[in-house]
């Protein structure tokens, strides 16, 4: 099989992240065995004082079995403390790889842009060739337009036949509107609508009184 | 070593005994002395002590060199235990002047005494050797009776030593005592006067006993040397048996006959005869009484043969009226029918045979079981049925062979004989069921697994048995082999125990 | 331990004649085998079927007094065995030289069959963002951030093996320790 290409490689930060997370382990085995430690010794503990309740506080083995789980205790916490030192490294390192990705990233960028960005010289060059080509063009334009003398104005003819056109057009296109004077009044709701209706159709008012009035009322 | 005779043994090298003899004991590993010398070819063998003799078988050479000594003869008995390298002995004295049984070979040690007698001057010849002794041995004249005084005889004695056995009963003749004709050596009875002549092994030999051997006055004992044991054992028995001996005084109590002469006659028969003495037997008068003897005792004879055939008959007919009651008890009406016999001879080839034995077998079966309520359901192994069918059907009549068996067991479609059939239970074990037997019985053992689940099958035997409240129950080797056909198609599952198999329905891995 | 009622059977205990019987008394087994691991959450098991040293063996029975003989045990850890439900913890040991002398010989109970541990902790390496990071087995198997996870608790020896099919694939390698054997491994 040839492919044999997608081989991890394992880096230098690996190497000590490994170590870091190793330590971090033993660490952590630790402070598991010290916690279960305390829990027996606490209940052995507890277990003597039952025993003696009388004289625990004078009891020797009483106090050294206090002493010890105060001592496991502390080991604890420093081993605790240790531990989140571990750990906030860890995250640092991932944090400053994650970073070092995002530097990465933006040089790449920034380089490409800056390439990029060299198309853009020519730029105004170019822009100014083409204005000016466009105004010969426009020149050009004109004089072809100039040339030619004594044609008629056909321009009035012309506007006379758009005129015909368009009447032809626009009687199609009026519409029979029903005529707007016999047209019943609305029903009066509101004074003010029937009012702002009245004012409305106040003009119309001439031609329908009789009946307007007559329904108004 | 003249009270040692010879005795015959069979084959297989144990003694004849007598006719009422009993072996009390019987010790091996024993070596003979005569005194205080060992006997020469007499090291080896078994001592078997009965109620009249010691005998002793050799181990080597069983059938000639056997002999026997009489307890008549023994004086008394002393046992001494072995001492370092010595064995235990059994020290057996002998009584001067002992006898030798009558009828028993003598082997002489070859001694032969010539004497005159003092009364009628006749020549005698007499084995043994005649020396001051007791009265009571004196040899007797063959002329005049008397037995002769040694005093007055003493000068006339001559002794010769043969080596050869001068045993007159070794010539080819006989003298018959009444007429002194000279028969032959086989001869019963006198050609002449039909008087009884002696038995070869001659009575003369009770009178004539004399010391033989070394003429030491010390008393002679012999010695029984125990080689493997201690001997303890035997030295009671014996002692014990020679108290009873004597005591009852009566020696070779037991037997009946010797040689062919009854010694007591005290039976009852012979009372009802007359006896004949010696003068009876003489001349024609002789004769006939001779005659009639003869004839009353065949006629005793006859009489006993046929009380007991009538004893014999009466016998037979009390079985017959004994067999007559029983089967008149059972009150079924096949007594009425006689009885077919099916015999082997009685056909001509083996396949009829086995056809009629098919039938008997059938009919024997169905008989037997109809008593079961459950609808004839038949289940019962070949070998069983086998057993039950030879001793109750065919004990007179012939038994059959299990192969017989099976071959009329497998015709019984082809006779239309539908209720049974020959069945191969789990592929090993031949039985004889009827139709559906087969499937009930295995429906009654489900049912009471699941009634009671963890039982073995001695339990669901019990049950079954219990339920089917008739005499005629299944086998447990039926049942057995019915769980185990359950298990085979899945119905059952198996919980195998110290204690057995316990049988389970299988609920949970149902096929 | 929790048992089905099939558990108080008596005749489970014994090795059926029947063979279709038996095939369904072995599945039985292994189900109750591996219901237990899970509930109790142990991969590994011994010989004679116990989870812990010195603790009850699963195929016995107080209550009914019964316990299966090891002839047939043995029988059963092959049938699971064949059916990729167990492993042996030691590879090196052939099956058929395992004898009474193997006492230490224990089995690890694969309660999710290989690949679907593997496709699990995969899943774990994307969801608590661990792509690219190095983690070691301890860590996996004993570390906080697995703590609700099934795979909790779970032997090195066996997280190895899970693991390798992915070093196979490509898509991860491990990183040795000090003592030469690997520990951490890294997922992309």
């Amino acid at each position: 099989m040839g492919q044999k290409g997608s081989k991890i490689e394992i880096t230098e930060t690996d190497r000590a992240v490994l170590q870091l997370k190793r330590s971090k382990d033993d660490i952590h085995r630790f402070s598991r065995r010290t916690d279960e430690l305390i829990s027996t010794e606490k209940l052995q503990l507890k277990k003597l004082i039952k025993e003696n309740p009388k004289d625990y506080k004078s009891n020797l083995r009483v106090r050294l079995l206090l002493k010890k789980i105060h001592y496991q205790s502390h080991l604890l916490q420093q081993a605790s403390d240790q531990l989140v030192n571990l750990e906030n490294m860890l995250a640092n390192i991932e944090f400053k790889l994650v970073e070092v990705q995002f530097l990465q990233g933006l040089q790449r960028g920034n380089e490409i842009l800056t390439k990029l960005n060299k198309e853009f010289d020519n730029v105004d060059e170019v822009m100014d060739n083409v204005q000016e080509q466009i105004q010969y063009q426009e020149e050009i334009n004109n004089t072809l337009s100039q040339s030619v003398i004594g044609v008629d104005n056909f321009e009035e003819e012309i506007d006379k036949e758009l005129d015909d056109l368009d009447k032809e057009i626009n009687p199609v296109s009026e519409i029979e509107m029903p005529s707007v004077q016999n047209l019943p009044e609305l029903p009066l709701k509101n004074a003010p609508l029937s009012e702002s209706a009245d004012n409305t159709k106040g003009a119309k008012k001439e031609e329908g009184d009789g009946e307007l009035i007559a329904l108004s009322s | 070593m003249d009270l040692w005779y010879d005795v015959a043994t069979n084959n297989s090298g144990r003694p004849l005994l007598r006719g009422g003899e009993q072996v009390v004991l019987i010790q091996d590993a024993v070596g003979l002395y005569d005194g205080k010398e060992r006997v020469e070819g007499r090291q080896s063998g078994r001592v078997f002590l009965t109620q009249q003799r010691f005998v002793y078988v050799d181990d080597l050479n069983p059938t000639g060199n056997s002999v026997a000594l009489d307890l008549e003869n023994v004086a008394s008995l002393e046992y001494s235990s072995g001492f370092l390298k010595r064995s235990p002995r059994l020290v057996v004295f002998v009584r001067d002047g002992g006898t030798r049984p009558p009828g028993e070979d003598i082997t002489s040690a070859g001694f032969l005494t010539q004497w005159v007698c003092p009364i009628c001057a006749e020549k005698n010849s007499t084995e043994g050797k005649f020396c001051d002794g007791d009265s009571s041995v004196q040899p007797v004249c063959f002329n005049c009776g008397v037995p002769a005084d040694y005093e007055l005889a003493r000068d006339s004695i001559k002794y010769i030593e043969t080596n050869k056995s001068t045993d007159p009963t070794d010539r080819d003749t006989v003298v018959c005592q009444s007429c002194t004709f000279i028969n032959h050596k086989l001869m019963k009875f006198c050609e002449m006067c039909g008087g009884r002549l002696p038995p070869r092994k001659s009575h003369r030999s009770k009178k004539l006993f004399l010391k033989t051997g070394s003429l030491k006055e010390t008393p002679q004992f012999f010695q029984l040397s125990f080689r493997k044991s201690d001997g303890s054992l035997f030295a009671k028995a014996a002692e014990k048996t020679l108290n009873d001996a004597r005591q009852k005084d009566i020696f070779n109590q037991n037997v009946a006959e010797i040689d062919g002469a009854a010694v007591n006659p005290t039976v009852k028969e012979e009372e009802l005869v007359k006896k004949l003495d010696k003068m009876d037997l003489m001349g024609i008068n002789g004769l006939e009484k001779f005659r009639e003897n003869q004839l009353l005792n065949n006629d005793i004879l006859f009489t006993n043969a046929l009380q007991d055939l009538n004893k014999l008959m009466s016998l037979a007919n009390s079985i017959e009226r004994l067999y007559k009651r029983e089967s008149n008890n059972s009150g079924s009406s096949t007594t009425a029918h006689p009885y077919l016999v099916v015999d082997r001879e009685k056909f001509f080839t083996k396949d009829s045979f086995l056809d009629e034995i098919a039938r008997e077998v059938y009919e024997f079966a169905m008989s037997e079981f109809k008593d079961n309520e459950i609808d004839r359901n038949v289940i019962v192994t070949l070998v069983d049925f086998y057993a039950m069918y030879n001793k109750s059907v065919r004990i007179g009549t012939g038994l059959i062979s299990p192969q017989e068996l099976r071959d009329a067991c497998q015709r019984f479609p082809k006779l239309g004989l539908h209720d049974l059939k020959l069945l191969k239970v789990n592929k090993r074990v031949l039985c004889l069921t009827s139709v559906n037997s087969l499937k009930f019985v295995e429906e009654r053992v489900m049912e009471i697994v699941q009634g009671q689940p963890g039982s073995d099958s001695l339990k669901i035997t019990q049950v079954l048995n219990e339920q089917a409240k008739t005499d005629n129950s299944w086998a447990i080797g039926i049942i057995d082999e019915i769980l185990s056909s359950c298990i085979n198609n899945g119905k059952l599952v198996l919980d195998e125990q110290m204690s057995g198999m316990l049988y389970y329905s299988n609920t949970f891995w149902s096929l | 331990m929790e048992f089905p009622p099939i558990h108080s059977f008596p005749p489970l205990y014994t090795r059926q004649p029947n063979k279709l019987v038996r095939n369904k008394q072995l599945e039985t087994w292994a189900g109750i085998i591996l219901d237990n691991a899970k509930k109790l959450h142990r991969w590994e098991i011994d010989k004679t079927g116990r989870f812990e040293r010195g603790g009850p063996s699963i195929f016995t029975s107080e209550s009914i007094g019964r316990a299966v003989p090891q002839l047939f045990i043995n029988e059963i850890w092959r049938h699971m065995q064949r059916n990729n439900q167990i492993i042996l913890r030691d590879e090196s040991l052939q099956w058929g030289v395992l004898d009474d002398a193997d006492a230490d010989a224990s089995f690890y109970v694969l309660w999710r069959p290989l690949d679907a541990w593997t496709s699990l902790i995969l899943e774990w390496f994307d969801t608590a963002n661990q792509m690219g990071k190095v983690v070691t087995f301890y860590e996996l198997a004993q570390g906080d951030e697995s703590l609700d996870c099934e795979f909790h608790g779970i032997p090195e020896p066996l997280l190895l093996r899970i693991l390798k099919p992915l070093v196979k694939r490509g898509r991860a390698t491990m990183l040795k320790g000090d003592n030469d054997q690997y520990v951490a491994i890294k997922v992309v």
